[in-house]
């Protein structure tokens, strides 16, 4: 098979490429980083929400005995 | 101590622990880079949430993403903001990879899908008529060949007159050098039918070369 100038067209638009690869780059690790602190977050605290939502029930109860 | 107090103490000592783990993550270097798969930096990304396994790939299919929503869309601006969408839709969606095809396959699946996509809803879409004319490429590997050695400005130009669909059609076929199938699965359509976008696209080409340059490809 002879030359693919399809192949040369994706190397000269590359090539054409403004230096914004970095921003892009950037802008993504941010999303990264803010997605798996945000979802570290839940990890820990959505099941600690539940024990607090029961414990203030047992108060309450508590609260209505006495 | 009170026990809310030391509550306090171990929610703000979880809080650093999480942002400390969160400002380390980038800083971790990873062994070998270059000579892992696309498909084990997927699963180590997955696995650790380690940002450098996900930059690999970036590093890898940045630019060929960029000059296929370049094509597409025909504007650099538009290409730089759907590549950095692309790339977060990546990242979102990476569970839903399931492996059966290649990770290369899949990244330009979303890549062409998100062009058509995005110029639909803008209706910006180039619609050409050719009711007028009829080719009839009998050669079908002839063709392709001629097609693939046409000047690369000619051919730059031939395609900024091309639809967006046409556009991703001849790149998944001679620039990814996708099976018929593979394309079928991209664009959810039969073998045929791949076939005949194929044959409608190259048409297309074909009839823009020559109403620009006066003779055919050919």
């Amino acid at each position: 098979m002879g030359q693919n100038n399809f192949k040369e067209l994706e190397k000269i638009l590359i090539e054409g490429r403004q230096d914004t690869n970095d921003t892009v780059k950037k802008n993504i690790n941010s999303n990264i980083n803010l997605f798996s602190f945000v979802s570290n977050l839940i990890d820990l605290y959505i099941p600690k929400m539940g024990k607090v939502f029961t414990s203030f029930d047992n108060s309450k109860e508590k609260k209505n005995k006495s | 101590m009170n026990k809310c107090v030391i509550n306090r103490i171990f929610f703000i000592n979880q809080l650093g622990f999480i942002l400390i783990i969160n400002l380390l993550n980038p800083i971790v270097t990873i062994p070998s880079l270059k000579s892992i798969s696309d498909e084990d930096a997927l699963d180590h990304y997955l696995l650790t949430q380690n940002v450098n396994y996900f930059n690999i790939l970036y590093d890898r299919y940045a630019n060929k993403v960029y000059s296929k929503c370049v094509t597409m869309l025909k504007n650099a601006e538009m290409a730089e903001d759907a590549t950095q969408e692309i790339f977060v839709k990546i990242l979102l969606s990476l569970s839903k990879f399931s492996g059966k095809s290649k990770f290369s396959t899949w990244l330009y699946s979303i890549t062409y899908n998100y062009c058509i996509d995005l110029i639909r809803k803008d209706k910006k879409d180039i619609i050409l008529s050719f009711d007028n004319y009829s080719f009839e490429i009998e050669d079908q590997s002839t063709f392709d060949a001629e097609i693939m050695e046409t000047n690369v400005y000619r051919l730059k130009d031939v395609m900024t007159e091309l639809s967006t669909e046409d556009n991703g059609i001849l790149l998944m076929k001679y620039q990814d050098e996708m099976s018929i199938k593979e394309i079928g699965d991209i664009l959810n359509k039969t073998e045929s039918a791949v076939k005949m976008k194929i044959l409608r696209a190259k048409e297309r080409f074909m009839k823009i070369y020559k109403v620009k340059y006066g003779e055919s490809v050919a």
